[in-house]
C-alpha cells in the first residue's frame, strides 16, 4: 500500500502545534504532532514520504539537537527549521545545519507549502482514492 | 503717636519713608502735654518767685525727645513753643524773658534726652539697674542743675530776682518733676503702642495705691487730715507706699506714686499748710521737695532692681520655654523616620504657631539653584483664611528677593517696605497682614527655603524673638536640607529602578520575542488554514468554529504579555498595596518560563500553600525576583543542560518574615564573592550591567526586608529575600 506523505510538526507550544497542522492538513498532508524532540526520537513508525518541522526553541532537548541526533541514527530525512527567537548560538547552529530551510516565526503558508512540496513532491492529491474523505477530515480525528 | 515711636531696643529696622501724620500727632500730644504741664507749673508759683516748685513742662519735653527719633526732635521742640510762649506772656511775663526761659526749658531737656542717648542702651527703658541709674544721674540730676545755672541767671537779670533762691528752688523742683514725670509718661505711651491690657486687678491696684498715696500725702505733708492723739505726723509714713509702688509697679509706679506726692504736698503748700512748722511756707515747701527728691533716688533705684531681676526671671522663663521648643521641633525630626518627616515638619509649624501666637506659618522651598519659591508645609491658626490662594514669592517680590540673598526680613508695619516695594505693600494690604518674618534657610552657603511667620494683629518682634527664630531656622534648614537630599536619592532610586526595568527588558527581549511569536504563529497558521479550507470548499463550520476560537485564546495570550511588558517598563510611582508573595512567584513563574527554555534550565518552583502576605509595591518586588531568579539562571550556564536547575521556594519563618529563596545548582561563591554581588556594576556575564542584584536589594530595603546570598549545604548558591510579613489576625 502506499503510504501518504506525511509530515512531523515538533512544537513544545501547543497553539502552534494545533494550528500548524490544520494548515498542513488543509494543504493535503496527513501530519502527526510531537510536543517534544524525545517524542520524536521515540517513534518507531516513520511513515514515506516524510517531512519535519521542527521548533528549534525547546526545553530539554533543542531542535538542533533532534536533527544531530537523527543524523547520528542515519535518519535522512528533509528537515524545516523554525524559530520563534533563539540565543545567536544555537541559531547560527540551526543556520548551519543541513535543513531544507530556516523558518522564521511567523511564516506565512505562501512560504511554507512550496516547501513540503519540494520536500515531499506533489503527491498529496494524485494518492487521493475516489471517495475518500479528504485528507483534513480523516485526520482530525487524531486531535 | 504710638506710630512714630521708635521700637524700643532700637533694632535695624527697614528704613520707612517719613511719617507726616503720626508726625503730627506726635507735635499735637507734645504740645497738650507741655501745655497741661505750663498749668500746672504756673499754678504752683509763689509770688513772688518767677520759678514754680513744681514745674513740669521740661520732663514732659524730655520724655517726648526720649520717644521720637532725633532727627524728628525739631516738631516737638517748636511744638512747644507757641504753648510756653502764650501762657507765660498772658502772666504778665516779659517777651524777652519769656524767650530766654523757653531756651533753658529746651536745654535741659535736650541734656537729658542727649545725654541718655548717648550713654544708655536703651534710653526709653527703665528696666534695668544700669538704665534706672543713668536715668537718675543724666536726666534726674544733671540736666536741672546745669540748666538751672542758666534759668536763674535769665530770671536774675531779666526780673532781679535772688540768684540762688532761683536756682535752688527751680533745681529741686525740676529734680523732683524729671523724676516722677519722664518714666510714667514714657512707660505709659510705650504701653499704648504696644497696646497693652493690663488686667483688672492691676488697674485696681493701681487706683488704690494712687487714692492711699494722695491721701497719705496731703496727711503728712500738709496736716490736713487730724489724728487725734498724734500732734506731728512723720514724713517718714509715705515711704511704705512709695516702695509699695516700686515692688508692685516699677518705675513707673514709683514715678507716678512721686508725681502725686509731690503735686499734694505742693497743693496743700498753696493752701498755707506746711509739715515743717519751724519753716515759712515757701521754705517749707522746698524742704518737701527736697526730701521727695532724696527720697526719689533710693525709691526709684529699688524699683529698677526689682524691674532688673524680674525682668530676669521672665526673660530666664521665656527661655526655658524657648527651649523647650527648640528640643520639641529638633527632637520631631530626629525622632521621625524619613517617611514621616513631612508630618514632623507640619509639628514643627504648629508648634512655632503656637509659640509666637502667630496666625500662618509656612515652610518654603527651591527646587533647583535660585528656582522659584513654593509652599512645601504650612499652618494657619484654625478659622485663619489668610494667604488661600497666595502665590507666595510671586506676590512679594521684593521681601523674597532680600531673603534669597540671605537677609532675614521684618515687616512690623507698611511703612517697613521701600518706597520701590510697590507690590509688596499692596499684596500685604490685600491678605490683611500686620507683621511678616521672613528667614532664609541656608544650607551649604545656599539659600534653599524661607520660614515664613504671619500675624494678622499688630505685634513687636524683638531682637530676642529674631535671635530665637534664626535658631529654629537653622534647625528647620538642616531638617529640610535632609528631607530634600532624601526626596532626590527617592527620585534617583525611581530612575535607577526604571532604568533597570528597561535594561532587564533588553535582556528579555529574546524570552519577549519568543512569548509573543508563538501565538502569533498559531494566529497566523490558523487564518491560513482556514483560508484553504474555504478555498478546497470542504470546509466544515464546526472547524471553522474552532479555528476562530484558537486565533482569539492566542490573541488574547499575545496581548498578556504586551500587558506584562507594559507593565514592567511603565514608570510607577510607588504605592503600597498588600501581596501575597506566592502571587509574585508565580508571575514571575510566567515571566521567566520562556526565558529558562531558552536557556535549558528547569525552574522548578515550590510555593507555600498558605497565602503570605506582604506590603508592597508589586512591579518593583517581582522586577527584584525576576534579578535573582535570572541571575541564577545565569550561574547554571556553564553546567550540563542535565544539571542546569534553579529551584524558587517561599516560606514563612519562625520569626515573621516572608522568605523567597532561589537555589541554583551553579559554582556557588568563592573568595567572599556573596558579599559583593549586590554592590553596582559587579556582573557575572560579560555583557551584563551589573545592576540586576543591586536594584534587587534596593527595592527589598525599601519594602524594610534584607536580601542576602550564601552558599547552599547541598551545592550552588542561594540567594534569599526576607520581607516583613503582614500581621493576619489567628484565629
Amino acid at each position: 500500500m502506499t503510504s501518504r506523505a506525511t509530515v512531523f510538526i515538533v512544537d513544545d507550544d501547543l497553539s502552534v502545534r494545533r494550528s500548524l497542522s490544520r494548515l498542513v492538513i488543509a494543504a493535503g498532508y496527513d501530519v502527526r504532532v510531537f510536543a517534544s524532540a524525545q517524542a520524536v526520537l521515540a517513534e518507531t513508525d516513520w511513515p514515506h514520504p516524510c517531512c519535519l518541522i521542527v521548533d528549534v526553541s525547546m526545553p530539554g532537548m533543542t531542535g538542533v539537537d533532534l536533527l544531530d541526533a537523527l543524523r547520528s541514527l542515519r535518519r535522512t530525512v528533509p528537515v524545516i527549521l523554525s524559530s520563534g527567537y533563539g540565543d545567536s548560538a544555537t541559531l547560527a547552529r540551526a543556520r548551519q545545519a543541513d535543513v531544507l530551510a530556516f523558518l522564521a516565526k511567523p511564516f506565512r503558508a505562501s512560504t511554507l507549502l512550496p516547501l513540503l512540496e519540494q520536500a515531499l513532491g506533489r503527491r498529496a492529491h494524485a494518492d487521493d482514492e475516489p471517495g475518500a474523505l479528504p485528507s483534513h477530515q480523516r485526520l482530525i480525528r487524531g486531535f | 503717636m504710638e506710630r512714630t515711636l521708635s521700637p524700643s531696643g532700637s533694632h535695624a529696622r527697614v528704613t520707612g519713608v517719613p511719617r507726616s501724620r503720626p508726625l503730627l500727632t506726635a507735635a499735637i500730644l507734645t504740645a497738650l502735654g507741655y501745655y497741661a504741664g505750663i498749668q500746672i507749673g504756673l499754678a504752683l508759683r509763689f509770688t513772688p518767685l518767677t520759678a514754680s516748685v513744681l514745674w513740669p513742662p521740661n520732663a514732659i519735653l524730655t520724655a517726648a525727645l526720649l520717644l521720637v527719633p532725633v532727627r524728628h526732635w525739631w516738631v516737638c521742640l517748636l511744638a512747644a513753643l507757641p504753648v510756653h510762649v502764650l501762657p507765660e506772656l498772658q502772666a504778665g511775663i516779659s517777651p524777652a524773658a519769656v524767650g530766654l526761659l523757653f531756651l533753658t526749658n529746651c536745654s535741659e531737656a535736650l541734656l537729658a534726652a542727649g545725654g541718655l542717648r548717648l550713654l544708655s542702651d536703651a534710653p526709653s527703658e527703665f528696666n534695668t539697674l544700669r538704665r534706672v541709674v543713668l536715668f537718675i544721674g543724666v536726666a534726674g540730676i544733671a540736666a536741672p542743675v546745669l540748666s538751672s545755672f542758666a534759668d536763674a541767671a535769665v530770671v536774675y537779670s531779666v526780673r532781679g530776682e535772688p540768684y540762688w533762691l532761683v536756682w535752688r528752688v527751680r533745681t529741686f523742683s525740676n529734680i523732683l518733676t524729671e523724676l516722677s514725670v519722664v518714666p510714667a509718661v514714657v512707660l505709659l505711651c510705650t504701653a499704648v503702642r504696644r497696646r497693652e491690657r493690663p488686667a483688672v486687678a492691676r488697674v485696681i491696684e493701681a487706683l488704690v495705691l494712687a487714692g492711699l498715696v494722695t491721701v497719705t500725702a496731703a496727711w503728712v505733708f500738709g496736716g490736713s487730715i487730724k489724728v487725734a492723739g498724734v500732734p506731728r505726723t512723720p514724713t517718714v509714713l509715705i515711704m511704705p507706699l512709695l516702695f509699695w509702688a516700686a515692688i508692685r509697679f516699677g518705675v513707673s509706679g514709683a514715678s507716678v506714686s512721686l508725681l502725686l506726692a509731690a503735686l499734694t504736698a505742693s497743693y496743700e503748700s498753696s493752701l498755707g499748710h506746711r509739715p515743717f512748722e519751724a519753716l515759712p511756707p515757701m521754705e517749707s515747701l522746698l524742704a518737701v521737695q527736697m526730701y521727695l527728691a532724696v527720697m526719689a533716688v533710693p525709691v526709684m533705684y529699688i524699683a529698677g532692681l526689682l524691674e532688673e531681676r524680674r525682668q530676669a526671671a521672665a526673660d530666664l522663663a521665656a527661655r526655658l520655654r524657648f527651649e523647650g521648643l527648640l528640643s520639641a521641633v529638633g527632637g520631631a525630626f530626629v525622632r521621625e523616620t524619613r517617611a514621616a518627616e513631612p508630618s514632623a515638619f507640619d509639628e514643627a509649624l504648629q508648634r512655632l504657631g503656637d509659640f509666637y501666637r502667630l496666625d500662618y506659618v509656612a515652610l518654603l522651598e527651591t527646587q533647583g539653584r535660585g528656582g522659584p519659591f513654593e509652599i512645601a508645609r504650612q499652618w494657619r491658626q484654625p478659622g485663619c483664611t489668610a494667604l488661600i490662594g497666595a502665590r507666595a514669592a510671586a506676590e512679594f517680590p521684593w521681601v523674597f528677593d532680600r531673603v534669597l540673598q540671605g537677609d532675614t526680613t521684618v515687616i512690623e508695619s507698611l511703612t517697613d517696605f521701600p518706597k520701590s516695594a510697590v507690590a509688596d505693600r499692596q499684596a500685604f494690604q490685600r491678605f490683611g497682614l500686620q507683621t511678616a518674618v521672613l528667614l532664609p534657610l541656608v544650607s551649604g552657603n545656599r539659600v534653599h527655603g524661607v520660614l515664613s511667620l504671619v500675624t494678622l494683629r499688630p505685634r513687636v518682634w524683638s531682637a530676642t524673638d529674631r535671635t530665637q527664630l534664626q535658631l529654629v531656622a537653622e534647625i528647620l534648614a538642616n531638617a529640610s536640607a535632609r528631607w530634600q537630599a532624601e526626596v532626590e536619592v527617592q527620585q534617583a532610586r525611581q530612575e535607577l529602578s526604571h532604568l533597570a526595568r528597561l535594561s532587564s527588558m533588553g535582556e528579555l527581549t529574546a524570552s519577549l520575542a519568543h512569548q509573543l511569536n508563538q501565538p502569533l504563529t498559531g494566529i497566523l497558521n490558523n487564518a491560513e488554514a482556514a483560508r484553504l479550507f474555504l478555498d478546497s470548499g470542504h470546509a466544515s463550520s464546526s472547524e471553522l468554529k474552532s479555528i476562530l476560537a484558537d486565533i482569539i485564546e492566542d490573541n488574547q495570550r499575545a496581548a498578556d504579555v504586551i500587558r506584562r511588558v507594559r507593565e514592567m517598563v511603565t514608570r510607577t510611582t510607588p504605592s503600597p498595596v498588600e501581596l501575597d508573595a506566592n502571587a509574585l512567584v508565580r508571575t514571575v513563574a510566567t515571566l521567566i518560563a520562556s526565558d529558562a527554555v531558552m536557556r535549558n534550565v528547569s525552574v522548578s518552583f515550590d510555593i507555600a500553600g498558605k497565602p503570605l502576605p506582604i506590603t508592597g509595591n508589586r512591579v518593583d518586588l517581582e522586577q527584584a525576583l525576576l534579578n535573582v531568579v535570572t541571575n541564577a539562571m545565569e550561574a547554571v550556564s556553564d553546567r550540563p543542560v542535565a544539571a542546569r536547575h534553579v529551584t524558587v521556594t517561599t516560606a514563612l519563618n519562625g520569626s515573621g518574615l516572608v522568605q523567597i529563596s532561589v537555589h541554583d545548582d551553579g559554582p556557588g561563591f568563592t573568595d567572599g564573592a556573596e558579599r559583593r554581588i549586590f554592590e553596582p556594576f559587579v556582573s557575572g556575564k560579560p555583557d551584563g550591567m551589573g545592576m540586576g542584584l543591586t536594584v534587587a536589594r534596593s527595592v527589598v530595603d525599601q519594602h524594610g526586608g534584607t536580601i542576602t546570598a550564601a552558599n547552599h549545604p547541598a551545592g550552588g548558591a542561594v540567594v534569599i529575600i526576607a520581607i516583613p510579613a503582614v500581621a493576619v489576625a489567628t484565629v
